[in-house]
């Protein structure tokens, strides 16, 4: 049995806004929030790192689960923005937490990265101990390339999520978790050294609307669950209304799904712990409830998770 | 009925501009329909032909225009 401890998040204060956008590229007032339900986006101020987000939330996740940085046995951080080819954000982070030998390493799958890292942390802990798991980016550092393409820049922003997971006793369960790739069409969604993020739109929301149902479906029916026995489904936030187009196919009522996009934008790696972190917060994790999690990304790679507070 | 005719019928609700007449006109380049729209016209399509599209051939090249829709469809139809 596998449990989550805590979750934690970490957002920089300063802020894009459409209005701001919306002078950059021309845009029509009102526009950026119909393609994608965001109004504003977290930018990090030039000395918040990847590494330093990543420890923010690392910091609030481990202090709300009431552990210490030498209690863990692994960091497996997913980013799609790391500050250097290698070592990882896992290193940087790593070195600030202080928790030295225990395996550190990073998932490069951009928007699905939180979910991978918390499937491995899931798999790893019985045999490492609490492994801490985190998805952090800073997107608008890769959205600031020339040219800027209103596409992408008006969907990301910067921020990190943390989640720490233990064999044992605890209060939240991680029932099942399951992850897949398929590369067929990796390059619809990809970014090279130092260039800026390419994204097919089209092909990523099609492709992306038909796994989130497939492994979903496939998840709820495994074990033996409706869209009705599901309290609170936590998405990554990538796009309000591919939220809405799953939440629709799958008959989940609109209020279930945990919705945050709207302040903080696309925050890839980590939209999905930042999610559950304030859904914790909100209390909307309560006792007895099943909350469903899942996300998609670069590969493509997706993925879904079950869990059950006691 | 025609399948150019089905794909137009449930085109028609989910259009954000007028449906071209020339049926190898791009829906996208004319904003007829946006990714969101044309995942909804696509499943609509599948049940009403029933013709499941795999994850294989889901791109959108294939659904571009209602000509590439109706070849597409018309080709899979038992």
């Amino acid at each position: 049995m596998v449990n989550v401890l805590g979750f934690g998040h970490y957002v920089p204060e300063g802020k894009i806004t459409n209005e701001m956008l919306e002078e950059e590229f021309g845009l029509e007032p009102g526009w950026i929030v119909s393609m994608s339900g965001i109004k504003e986006r977290r930018a990090a101020a030039p000395e918040e790192t990847v590494d330093v987000l990543a420890h923010r939330a690392a910091l609030d996740c481990l202090d709300r689960a009431g552990l210490q940085p030498s209690d863990l046995g692994g960091i497996i951080v997913g980013t799609g923005t790391p500050s250097r080819q290698f070592p990882g954000v896992s290193a940087g982070l790593q070195r600030k937490l202080g928790a030295q030998n225990i395996p550190a390493f990073d998932i490069h799958l951009a928007s699905v990265g939180g979910l991978f890292a918390l499937a491995a942390a899931v798999d790893l802990c019985p045999r490492y101990g609490p492994i801490l798991a985190v998805g952090a980016e800073r997107m608008t550092e890769i959205m600031a390339r020339e040219p800027r393409a209103k596409e992408t820049a008006i969907l990301f922003g910067d921020g990190a999520g943390a989640c720490v997971v233990s064999p044992g006793e605890g209060s939240l369960e991680v029932v099942d978790i399951r992850v897949q790739s398929d590369a067929t069409f990796a390059e619809a969604l990809h970014m090279e050294f130092g260039g800026t993020l390419h994204m097919e739109g089209r092909t990523v929301i099609l492709q992306a609307n038909r796994k989130l149902q497939t492994v979903l479906s496939g998840l709820l029916e495994k074990h033996r669950l409706t869209a009705a026995d599901v309290d609170l489904f936590i998405f990554h936030q990538a796009n309000l209304n591919l939220l809405r187009q799953v939440g629709r196919a799958l008959q989940i009522p609109e209020e279930k799904v945990f919705v945050n996009l709207d302040r903080y934008g696309n925050t890839s790696a980590a939209s999905l712990f930042i999610a559950a972190s304030e859904a914790q917060e909100a209390g909307r994790i309560v006792p007895g409830a099943t909350v469903v999690m899942a996300a998609f990304g670069a590969g493509m790679s997706w993925g879904a998770a079950l869990l059950k507070r006691k | 009925m025609d399948t150019r005719q089905i794909i137009r019928e449930a085109l028609s609700p989910l259009a954000m501009a007028p449906v071209p007449d020339d049926e190898n006109v791009s829906l996208f380049e004319t904003a007829v329909i946006d990714s969101f729209g044309l995942m909804d016209l696509i499943v609509d399509l599948e049940g009403k032909l029933g013709v499941k599209v795999p994850d294989s051939e889901l791109v959108p090249k294939r659904f571009e225009t209602i000509a590439k829709m109706a070849a597409y469809f018309e080709a899979r139809v038992k």
